[in-house]
């Protein structure tokens, strides 16, 4: 995972295996209250899921601001320049 | 991930139920602490009656329950001849026993109970090693037990309940009890704070406490059904779901009342740990399974002690299941 697009990709792949949504539902501006009814014990699975997968942690106060689809992709993707900026 | 519930007509007659609970709740202590344990047992029967006498769809439900249990080889032991409307008034008789008990348990009376252990040393292992533990318990018998075996095992009791009255309800428990380790901590399905604050719990070794018999409004989506005193009945999937999100050993834990301020009370191991696959068809399954295993447990007591069953309502009616199952 390097680039915006293959984290777009890996969220997708995630809400979609890991939640059972449809991918056509799931946009960058869907919100994951009222559009992909997920809940709190979700957003801990999901956060969970994501640093198994591909070693990125989402705290606290991460899980705190996402309120989209777009909000995980881009904290996601900072987290990713920050790591591999970190590892050259 | 922040996520908003709908501000729906149910959200907000929760809310107004739970305003109404909390005045009840400060009321309820005024006046038990004004007439004593004693008056207010004796005036307890004739509310218990009016209650009886008004609340039609409760005691139907009651009865509808008392036959379910009467069609089991125990419960008919337990109950003897077929449940009538005198089986059921004293069921409503028990209830109201039961919040008397809770009244003085508030306010930190443990010392005038008795209580009687049953399986309390693997729990007692546990909270030595500053293990956290996650307990479920159920509308049967008296929760507030766990208040005696939280001030013998010096451990701190966390109750995760569905309130926005979190605060107020820890300052009240506070005034009442100071040394007592209780806390309320919210449960919010729109945020994941409160999954955090009770891990942070369990990184403690302290215990979560959580009721697990009751579909909430809150838990949409989260439930299953599985066999419950010989027909289907809906149970939530959230607190086995935040077993395995929490990652600890999960115990069942009732107090049973066996006499004026008695109690028996029962933990029992259930899970060593809750584990689940990631995808959504096997999990759904697993959950419901782990479900099944607290459903059977509880109603082995259950039918111990029938009429401490508080679920004055139908039970075998509540919200069907969603997207999970």
């Amino acid at each position: 995972m390097e680039t915006k697009d293959e984290v777009v990709q890996a969220v997708v792949v995630i809400l979609v295996e890991r939640f059972a949504l449809r991918a056509e539902e799931i946009q960058l501006e869907s919100r994951f209250g009222d559009d992909l009814d997920l809940d709190s014990i979700d957003a801990i699975d999901f956060a969970v899921h994501v640093e198994e997968e591909h070693g990125l942690v989402l705290d606290e106060d991460d899980l705190k601001e996402l309120r989209t689809v777009g909000d995980v992709v881009d904290v996601l993707y900072r987290k990713l320049e920050v790591s591999t900026r970190g590892a050259a | 991930m922040s996520v908003k519930a709908g501000s729906g007509s149910a959200a907000s007659w929760d809310r107004r139920a739970e305003r109404g609970a909390m005045l009840g709740l400060r009321f309820g202590v005024a006046f038990f602490r004004l007439v004593g344990a004693r008056l207010c047992l004796l005036l307890a029967i004739p509310v218990v009656t009016y209650f009886f006498l008004t609340d039609r769809d409760g005691r139907r439900a009651s009865l509808d329950y008392l036959r379910r249990v009467h069609a089991t080889p125990d419960g008919r032991r337990v109950l003897g001849r077929p449940p009538t409307r005198w089986t059921s008034y004293r069921h409503y008789r028990g209830f109201a026993l039961a919040i008397v008990d809770r009244l003085d348990l508030w306010l930190g009376r443990e010392s005038r109970f008795s209580f009687e252990f049953h399986g309390r040393e693997p729990l007692a292992k546990l909270v030595k090693e500053k293990r956290g533990v996650l307990v479920l318990g159920a509308h049967l018998g008296s929760f507030d037990a766990l208040r005696a075996l939280a001030r013998l095992d010096r451990v701190v009791v966390n109750l995760a309940m569905y309130t926005n009255h979190a605060a107020r309800i820890n300052r009240v428990f506070r005034d009442l009890s100071p040394e007592a380790e209780v806390r309320v901590i919210p449960l919010d399905p729109t945020s994941a704070h409160s999954v955090f604050a009770l891990r942070g719990c369990i990184e403690r070794g302290e215990m979560v406490a959580i009721l697990a018999d009751r579909v909430h409004p809150g838990d949409r989506r989260r439930r299953c059904e599985v066999p419950f005193l010989g027909a289907p009945a809906s149970f939530p999937t959230g607190p086995h779901e935040l077993a395995a999100v929490l990652g600890c050993p999960v115990f069942l834990l009732l107090g049973l009342r066996t006499g004026r301020r008695r109690y028996d009370v029962v933990a029992e191991r259930l899970f060593e740990r809750v584990e689940l696959p990631r995808r959504p068809p096997e999990r759904a399954a697993r959950v419901a399974s782990y479900v099944a295993d607290y459903a059977a447990a509880l109603e082995r007591h259950v039918l111990r002690a029938p009429l401490q069953w508080y679920n004055f309502f139908d039970f075998w009616e509540q919200p069907r299941s969603g997207r999970m199952s």
